[in-house]
Order: C-alpha cells, then sequence, then structure tokens
C-alpha cells in the first residue's frame, strides 16, 4: 500500500466531536503538532484554526503561560505538554496571553490518546476561560 | 486475483421476488489469489453458498450454482476475514461447510477488543441459546487472530485499519501482484464532516481505498434516508461516490444494500451515483450475488 496520509481514526473521531461541540477544544497528534482546535477554542486562543500556522509543542511557550502567582510554566509542566510527553492525563489552572495578544485565565484537561495495542496516536485537551475572580 | 460476490445485503438477509437480481444474502466476498488462496471476507449468510460450493467440488460433484467448480486448494486453508461482529456479518459461520470440515484449517481474523478475545466474541454467537453446538465443538478448530496488523498471504498483502462504524470495524485492501482490492462494506466517513470540504487526511478509511483498482463501499442510504439514519454507521449513495472520487479508486462498487430496497430502487441508486460521478473513469456499478471481477497480475 503506498504511503499515504491518514490520521488515526480515533483521531478523526476525537476531530468530529470537537468539531460538533461547543466545549472549547484542541487536539495534537503523536509527535507533538497541534493538528486541530475547534471554534470555541479560537476564541480563547484568540485567532482561528485555520489562520494559524501549523505549530509544535515546543512552541506553544508563545502563549507564554504561567500559573496564578505570575510564574513562567514549563512546556513539560503544562497539562498538553504532560498529555504528550508523559502520557499522563493532567489539569491546571494557568494565565495565557492569546494570539490576539489578550490575556485570560484558562482552565485546561489534556489526556493522552491510545488505540488498541496501546498505540499512543497523540492527545487532546479541553479547556475554557475561568472568570478572572474564580482564577485568583 | 479474483473476486465474487456472495452476498452484498447489509442488515439483514433479504429474500423474495423483489431482490433477485442484486441478491438477499448478507455479505460474504470470496477473493481468490492468483496462487489459488482462498480469502473470505466476513460470514454474512452468502458463506453458505460459498461453502457449500467448496463442498461440492470436494465431493467431485457439479458447481451447484452452474459455474466453474471452485476448490479451497490443495492446502485446505482458508482465511476468513471479517471487518466487525454484526450480526449480518458473521451469522453465516456456523453454516459455512469449512467448520465442520476438520482437515480444515481455518483462520478468522477479526477487529480486536480490549477486553474479550476473538474467539470468545464468536463463541458467544456460537453457543446456545443463539446456536446448537459450541465454537469449541465444531471440528474444524478455527484458530482466531486479531486483525490490528497487516498480514501476508501468499504473494498478497492484506492490510488492516480501524474505520468509522458502530462498535470496533476495521476495512481491508488485498494488494498482489500489483493490484488492489479494498473492502469496506460498513463505513461512515461522512459523520460529523462535509467530505468535499475536510482534507482527505481526516477521512476515514482514505489510506485503504486510496487508488484501489475495485473498491467495495458501503452504500445502503439514499441521500433522502440518510438523515434519519445519521450515526448508524453507514452511508448515503452521494457520500460513496465522494469518497469514491476522493480516494481516485479505478471502480466503485455499491455495496452493503439496504434489506428494503428492491431491485427496482436500487437500480435508481446506480443511476444516481452515476449522475453524481460525472465523467471521471468508470462510474459505479452495483454489487450483485454472483458478480465476479478478475484482476489479472499487473504487467
Amino acid at each position: 500500500m503506498a504511503q499515504v496520509r491518514q490520521r488515526n481514526v480515533a483521531l478523526i473521531l476525537a476531530r468530529e466531536l470537537a468539531v460538533n461541540v461547543t466545549t472549547p477544544m484542541w487536539m495534537w497528534d503523536e509527535a507533538g503538532l497541534l493538528v486541530y482546535y475547534n471554534e470555541p477554542a479560537a476564541a480563547i486562543i484568540g485567532r482561528p484554526f485555520d489562520d494559524v500556522e501549523t505549530m509544535h509543542l515546543d512552541e506553544i511557550d508563545r502563549f507564554r503561560a504561567e500559573d496564578l502567582d505570575g510564574n513562567r510554566i514549563a512546556i513539560e509542566d503544562l497539562p498538553s505538554g504532560i498529555a504528550l510527553r508523559e502520557k499522563q492525563p493532567s489539569q491546571r489552572v494557568l494565565r495565557m496571553i492569546g494570539l490576539d495578544g489578550v490575556k485570560r485565565t484558562v482552565s485546561i484537561t489534556a489526556i493522552p490518546l491510545f488505540v488498541r495495542g496501546d498505540q499512543f496516536v497523540g492527545a487532546m485537551a479541553v479547556f475554557w476561560q475561568v472568570p478572572e475572580e474564580q482564577g485568583t | 486475483m479474483r473476486i465474487r460476490i456472495w452476498g452484498c445485503r447489509g442488515s439483514l438477509a433479504a429474500p423474495g421476488s423483489e431482490t433477485v437480481r442484486y441478491g438477499g444474502n448478507t455479505s460474504t466476498v470470496e477473493v481468490r489469489l492468483d496462487d489459488d488462496s482462498l480469502i473470505v471476507l466476513d460470514a454474512g449468510t452468502g458463506i453458505r453458498e460459498l461453502g457449500i460450493n467448496m463442498a461440492t467440488t470436494q465431493l467431485g460433484s457439479k458447481n451447484i450454482l452452474g459455474g466453474e467448480p471452485i476448490s479451497i486448494g490443495s492446502a485446505k486453508v482458508v482465511h476468513l476475514f471479517l471487518t466487525h461482529l454484526h450480526l449480518d456479518h458473521v451469522e453465516g459461520l456456523g453454516f459455512f461447510s469449512a467448520i465442520w470440515d476438520p482437515e480444515v484449517e481455518l483462520h478468522i481474523w477479526g477487529p480486536p477488543s480490549s477486553l474479550r478475545s476473538l474467539e470468545d466474541r464468536i463463541g458467544k454467537l456460537m453457543s446456545p441459546p443463539l446456536f446448537p453446538v459450541h465454537l469449541g465443538d465444531v471440528p474444524c478448530r478455527p484458530i482466531f487472530h486479531d486483525a490490528d496488523h497487516d498480514i501476508q498471504i501468499g504473494n498478497a498483502r492484506v492490510f488492516v485499519q480501524p474505520v468509522t462504524h458502530r462498535g470496533s470495524t476495521v476495512g481491508y485492501r488485498i494488494e498482489e501482484n500489483g493490484r488492489s482490492f479494498a473492502y469496506i462494506p460498513d463505513h461512515e466517513p461522512a459523520l460529523g464532516v462535509d467530505l468535499e470540504e475536510i482534507q482527505p487526511e481526516w477521512v476515514s478509511g482514505f489510506s485503504i481505498a486510496h487508488g484501489a483498482d475495485v473498491l467495495f463501499h458501503d452504500a445502503q442510504y439514499t441521500e433522502q434516508e440518510y438523515p434519519s439514519h445519521r450515526t448508524w454507521g453507514h452511508s448515503a449513495i452521494d457520500h460513496t461516490v465522494t469518497f469514491g472520487l476522493m480516494t481516485k479508486v479505478r471502480n466503485l462498487v455499491l455495496f452493503h444494500h439496504d434489506p428494503g430496497h428492491s431491485d427496482g430502487q436500487l437500480e435508481a441508486h446506480r443511476v444516481r451515483a452515476k449522475e453524481l460521478w460525472g465523467s471521471h473513469n468508470d462510474a459505479p456499478i452495483l454489487a450483485r450475488e454472483g458478480m465476479e471481477i478478475e484482476l489479472p497480475p499487473e504487467r
């Protein structure tokens, strides 16, 4: 079979879920590439997915994530970083600066995606904006 | 490779005067490789007649269907690939002559489960009260395999990939001597997405079907029927045609006919598919019991 690129069906179904819910979601492939986020997530990220150049996990610090005390959070300590690198679920409330330059407080829950045979195919995260008074 | 359809009806066998032309048996496809190895795709009710043909040939009798006699080959090895375990794809197994022949080496491949082995799941079907004989008591002692990796059979390679349907389901692609046959009888690639807009890499089944000489694909519903059957795991005719064009298959065969569709309705579906297909290469055709497709080795 010729090498034709096609995402794992679990990732395809996860994307279909993200397309059809109004809960903000983003998804990463197994190599750490941001492969999709939905329109509700775009409102938090500050730009529609189609307008964003390909982004790898290593570039996620462009969001300048920090904890509620203002300390920068390393990539490997971010929920998506933990889900992708340690392949563990993770949750955290943090502040990030969207691509529109607006700082927001968000709660992020990320999970690794495994398919049968313990094959790791990526990660997805649910995140939503937290009212400032709850984030402090 | 030679392909023969023994059943192409979806969901439920539908014998009767309204389904004579395209057949009422549920999914079973025989694939005879160039070295005469036998691959069977799915064990719908069509597998019974395949088995009868094999048995009559073994006894030296004439093929009861009137065609060329077929045999299971001197090695008496049969590879049965199940796309999934919905009843219409497994209900013929207990009536397949090969499982009653202790000299047959029957390999059964099917989608894996995290909880129960394929043998356990098939065993549930082949045990009282659903079936009078326990799987463990059938003479051929089938050998079960998880279809979670590509498989080499003779000169052929069988590629396996999960596809979107209700429950764990896979599609198969058989390649031999430069020719390819893709089989995705139960598939809803349009679930939640617009196939006209989405990039191919995000379409279920794309790599299994891409560039195939022949694709058998789910076409259970009309465009009018689909909205009330969304998420049931099947395709409407326009989805099937779009999928076939997207994957650049050479010959698209509409498969898994709804049991409620008569021969006349299916003819109308073919006309609609041809209209949607436009001026591309060979227009889609309807799967029909007894249909044979020859894919000679590529020169």
